[in-house]
C-alpha cells in the first residue's frame, strides 16, 4: 500500500486501517531503537509517539509530507527516543536543519497533549469514561446520561463539567510541581 | 461554576462548528479581548489534544495486535506453505522413482527369459543329440539349471548371470532388428550389454566379446554430488572391436590427428536411479582387452564425442604417472613381460628350428640355423639394387629381428647407409618362412636376432661377415639363471589364458575407452571422388586396424595424415530419399588418388553384411 493509499485512509477516517499499514514500518524502527540502547517496549512507546505525531500534523491543513512515512517515522521517532533520554545537548538544537526544527516542535507541542493525557488518566474510572463519551464519542447528554445511569441529562451535563475542571486541576498542578 | 460551564459549552460550540457564521467571528473577537475566554479555550484545546492522545493509544495498540496477529498468520501460512510444497515434492520424486523402476524390472525379466530361452536351447539340443550326450554336457546341464534357480531366487548372483548374458546369442538378431527400425543412417550404436551390478563387493564382468572388467567395491560415485553409491548399480558396456561395427557406429581411431591403432574400444555408462555415476578416482576400474596377437606400446585413450565422430585422447595416468600405477598394474606388466620374454639366441635353451633343420640333433640346431639362414638371405636377396642406384662398394646393413613365440619374424629394424637398401634387407628378412619357435624352459619365447647383409658389387655375391653374422655370446650364467628363475616364480596355474591374452589397463573414467597405439602416418591424403557429397567415408586400415574418418569436401576427401603405399579399404555410405547406398573401394595409399565410387542401393542389412564381409581379416 502506498503512502498516498495510507494518507486517503486518514482522510476518509480510517485511522484504524491506516495505523494498522504504517506498523508494518515497525520493525524497522525497532531495530533503530534497539541500536541506540533502548528494549523492546521503549520502540513501542516511541513508535506510538511518533504516530500520534504523525497524526496529528497530518490534521493541521498546513502541514505538507516531504518524504516517505518511514523516512519521516524514522527522523520523529530518532528525535523522540532523544528526547526520551534527555539527550539534546544546546549545540545540537543549534544546528538543527529546517525539517528537524518542525519535528522538533512537534515533539514540544505533544508534550502539553501528554500532560493533559496524563491529567485525564489520574481521574477516576466514571470519570474517564463520561469524558470519553462526550468527546470522542460525541454522545448527546441525554445518552450518556442513560448509558451512565444519570438520573438527567442536566446531572449528566454538571458532571462533565466536574470531570473537566478536576481535569484541568490535576493539570494545573501537575505543571507547577514540573516547573 | 453556571459562567464557566456556559463559557466551555460555548468553546465546544465554536470547536464543533454548531455556530453560525456571524456567532464564529463573534466567537473570535472575544477570544482576543477576552482573556479568560481565551484561557478557557486553550485549555480546552489542549484537554482535547490530550483526549485524543487517549483514543489514538487505544487505536495504535489495536494496529500493534492486529499486526502481531498479522504476523503470525503469515508465519503459520508460509510454514503451512513450506510443509505442502514439502509434500508435493516429495509425491512428485516418488512418482518419478515409481516411473523409473518399471524398465530396469523389464530388463530384468527378459534376462532371465533369455536365459531360460538359452536353458531350452541347450536342452532341446541335448535332447535331440541323445546319442552324444557326454557327462561333460551333463554338467554343463546341471550348472546352468542352478544358475537359473538362482536368478529366480533373486540373489545378486551377478557373475553368474553376467557369463549366461553372454551366451545368450541374441546380439546379432537384436543389433540388426535395432538397426533395421532407425531409418536414417544414423551411427548404429550397438545395442548395450546390460549388467545389474553390485557395488558391496570387487565385481568381475566378462562381456560378449572378452572384454574383462574389474570394478572394486564401492568405486562408483554420483556425478552431480560426489557421494558413493552404494547397493545395485546398472551397468552398460558397448564393445567394439570388429572393424565392421567402428565403421558403422561412425566410431574412428585418431588422436587430434594422429593414426592409432586399436586394440578395442569400449563403452561403459552406470546409473543408478537414472542418475549418472562416474568412479571414484582412487578406486580405478581395471580393463581387459582381449588379444590375439600381441601389438607392443598398446595405451588406454579416453574418447571426447564431435561432430566428425570421435576424438581419443590419451589417458592421464599413461602419460604421466606410470610409477604410481593402482596395485593392478604391476601384475598387468609382469604378465606382459613373461608373454614377451627375450632370451637372446646365444642363450635360449633351444633354438627356433629353421624349417629343414627339423631332423638335426640339439647340439647342431645352432649350426643349422645359421647356415640355413645364410643361404636363404644369399637366395633371396637383390644384390643388383646397389648398382642400379649407382652405389658403389660394400655395403652393410646391419637388421635386427625377433622370432616370436608363435615362429614368426617381427620387429625388423635395419640401420645402413641407403634407405633403399634398409627396405631390400628388410624384405628379404620378412620372407623367412614360419619356425618352430624358440624354447626356454619348456615356454615358447621370443628370440631376438642380428645379422649383417653386406652388398658387395664388386663380386656380385653376398659375403655375409662369417664371425659377426651371429654375435657371439658367451653362455652368461647370470642371465641364464634370471631367466630361468622368472620363468619359474610364475606359477603357470595362475595364469588364466585371458590374462595372457589381454592387454590389461587400469582407468578412472567410464565412457568412451580405447586401447591403442600410435601409427607413424606421414603421407597426407586428400582423394578425389566426384560424388562423395552427403555421405560419410570412412578409411579402414585392415592390417593395422585403424579407422580413419574423411572429412568430405567439395569433390573430395580429406584424410588427413596416412602410412604412405599400404592397402586400404574406402568406404561410403550415404542416404538419398530415404533409400541407403553403399561404395566399397579396395586402394594403396598414395597422394592424389582418384576414385569413381559405385554406390549399390542396399538395405541396412545388406550393408551390415558387406561391410563385414569386406572388414574381415583373415
Amino acid at each position: 500500500m502506498s503512502d498516498q493509499d495510507i494518507v486517503l485512509l486518514f482522510k476518509t477516517g480510517k485511522r484504524d486501517k491506516a495505523f494498522r499499514q504504517l506498523y508494518k514500518l515497525y520493525p524497522k524502527i525497532e531495530k533503530l531503537i534497539r541500536a541506540k540502547g533502548g528494549s523492546k517496549i521503549d520502540a513501542q512507546d516511541v513508535f506510538q509517539e511518533a504516530l500520534i505525531i504523525l497524526h496529528r500534523n497530518l490534521q493541521k491543513s498546513d502541514f505538507q509530507l516531504t518524504a516517505s512515512f518511514y523516512t519521516y517515522l524514522y527522523s520523529v521517532s530518532r528525535f523522540v527516543w532523544k528526547d526520551m533520554q534527555k539527550q539534546f545537548s544546546k549545540q545540537e538544537l543549534h544546528n538543527l536543519k529546517q525539517d528537524e526544527v518542525s519535528v522538533f516542535h512537534s515533539i514540544l507541542e505533544e508534550k502539553k497533549f501528554q500532560q493533559a493525557e496524563s491529567a485525564f488518566r489520574e481521574l477516576g474510572a466514571r470519570c474517564q469514561q463520561l469524558l470519553q463519551l462526550f468527546y470522542h464519542q460525541k454522545q448527546p447528554f441525554k445518552v450518556i446520561a442513560e448509558l451512565m445511569q444519570f438520573k438527567s441529562e442536566k446531572i449528566a451535563k454538571n458532571q462533565k463539567y466536574k470531570c473537566l475542571q478536576k481535569a484541568k486541576d490535576i493539570f494545573r498542578t501537575n505543571q507547577t510541581v514540573q516547573s | 461554576m453556571e459562567t464557566y460551564n456556559d463559557i466551555i459549552t460555548y468553546i465546544n460550540q465554536y470547536l464543533n462548528n454548531e455556530l453560525s457564521a456571524s456567532e464564529k467571528s463573534d466567537f473570535k473577537k472575544k477570544l482576543e479581548t477576552d482573556t479568560d475566554l481565551k484561557e478557557a479555550y486553550e485549555d480546552q484545546l489542549i484537554f482535547l489534544g490530550g483526549f485524543e492522545r487517549v483514543q489514538l493509544k487505544n487505536e495504535i495498540s489495536n494496529a500493534r495486535s492486529g499486526y502481531i496477529k498479522a504476523k503470525w498468520i503469515k508465519g503459520i501460512f508460509i510454514a503451512g506453505l513450506v510443509i505442502v510444497l514439502g509434500v508435493v515434492a516429495f509425491q512428485i520424486t516418488q512418482k518419478e522413482e515409481a516411473v523409473i523402476t518399471p524398465p530396469v524390472v523389464e530388463e530384468e525379466s527378459v534376462f532371465v527369459e533369455d536365459t531360460l530361452k538359452v536353458e531350452e536351447e541347450k536342452q532341446e539340443i541335448l535332447y535331440t543329440e541323445t546319442d552324444s550326450i557326454t557327462d561333460k554336457s551333463k554338467i554343463i546341464l546341471v550348472e546352468k539349471s542352478s544358475i537359473v534357480e538362482e536368478i529366480s531366487n533373486e540373489k545378486s548372483a551377478v557373475e553368474e548371470t553376467d557369463i549366461i548374458t553372454e551366451e545368450a546369442t541374441v546380439s546379432e538378431e537384436k543389433e540388426v532388428a535395432i538397426a533395421i527400425e532407425k531409418p536414417d543412417f544414423d551411427p548404429i550404436r550397438k545395442s548395450p550389454e546390460t549388467y545389474l551390478v553390485n557395488t558391496e563387493k570387487e565385481i568381475t564382468i566378462i562381456c560378449k566379446e572378452g572384454t574383462k572388467l574389474t570394478f572394486k567395491k564401492h568405486s562408483f560415485i554420483n556425478k552431480k554430488t560426489k557421494k558413493l553409491v552404494r547397493g545395485k548399480v546398472d551397468l552398460k558396456v558397448e564393445e567394439y572391436y570388429k572393424l565392421a561395427d567402428i565403421v558403422l557406429a561412425d566410431l574412428s581411431t585418431s588422436s587430434n590427428g594422429q593414426l592409432l591403432e586399436t586394440g578395442g574400444m569400449l563403452r561403459i555408462t552406470a546409473k543408478k536411479n537414472g542418475q549418472e555415476l562416474e568412479l571414484d578416482k582412487t578406486k580405478p576400474m581395471t580393463i581387459e582387452f582381449p588379444k590375439k596377437k600381441n601389438k607392443e606400446g598398446m595405451q588406454l585413450f579416453y574418447g571426447e564425442e564431435n561432430e566428425d565422430g570421435i576424438n581419443w585422447v590419451l589417458s592421464e595416468i599413461e602419460k604421466s604417472e606410470i610409477d604410481s600405477l593402482i596395485p593392478f598394474e604391476p601384475k598387468a606388466i609382469i604378465l606382459e613381460e613373461f608373454e614377451n620374454v627375450d632370451v637372446p639366441f646365444a642363450v635360449v635353451d633351444e633354438v627356433p628350428v629353421f624349417p629343414g633343420c627339423e631332423d638335426v640333433v640339439e647340439s647342431q640346431q645352432r649350426a643349422c640355423f645359421q647356415s640355413k639362414l645364410k643361404s636363404f638371405i644369399a637366395a633371396n636377396l637383390n644384390n643388383d639394387l646397389p648398382e642400379s642406384l649407382g652405389i658403389v662398394g660394400r655395403q652393410t646393413v646391419y637388421v635386427n629381428f625377433v622370432i616370436d613365440s608363435t615362429g614368426s619374424i617381427s620387429r625388423i629394424r635395419s640401420r645402413g647407409d641407403y634407405t633403399f637398401l634398409n627396405q631390400e634387407a628388410e624384405r628379404v628378412i620378412g620372407l623367412i618362412p614360419r619356425m618352430i619357435p624358440g624354447r626356454q624352459r619348456g615356454r615358447d619365447v621370443n628370440v631376438p636376432f642380428s645379422i649383417p647383409i653386406d652388398f658387395n658389387v664388386n663380386t656380385k655375391n653376398v659375403i655375409l661377415g662369417s664371425d659377426q653374422v651371429f654375435r657371439k655370446r658367451k653362455s652368461d650364467s647370470a642371465t641364464r639363471a634370471t631367466f630361468q628363475a622368472r620363468i619359474e616364480n610364475r606359477d603357470p596355474s595362475t595364469l588364466s589364458t585371458p590374462e595372457i591374452n589381454a592387454y590389461v589397463f587400469s582407468g578412472t573414467k567410464l565412457g568412451w575407452i580405447n586401447c591403442d597405439r600410435f601409427r607413424g602416418a606421414n603421407q597426407k591424403m586428400i582423394v578425389k571422388i566426384k560424388d562423395a557429397k552427403g555421405s560419410k567415408i570412412k578409411l579402414v586400415f585392415k592390417n593395422i586396424r585403424s579407422v580413419l574418418p574423411g572429412r568430405v569436401l567439395s569433390n573430395a576427401v580429406d584424410f588427413g595424415s596416412v602410412p604412405s603405399n599400404i592397402p586400404a579399404l574406402l568406404l561410403a555410405i550415404k542416404k538419398i530419399d530415404g533409400k541407403l547406398y553403399l561404395a566399397i573401394k579396395e586402394l594403396k595409399t598414395a597422394k592424389g588418388l582418384q576414385l569413381d565410387l559405385d554406390f549399390k542401393e542396399m538395405t541396412l542389412k545388406q550393408i551390415r553384411e558387406a561391410v563385414e564381409k569386406a572388414t574381415a581379416t583373415e
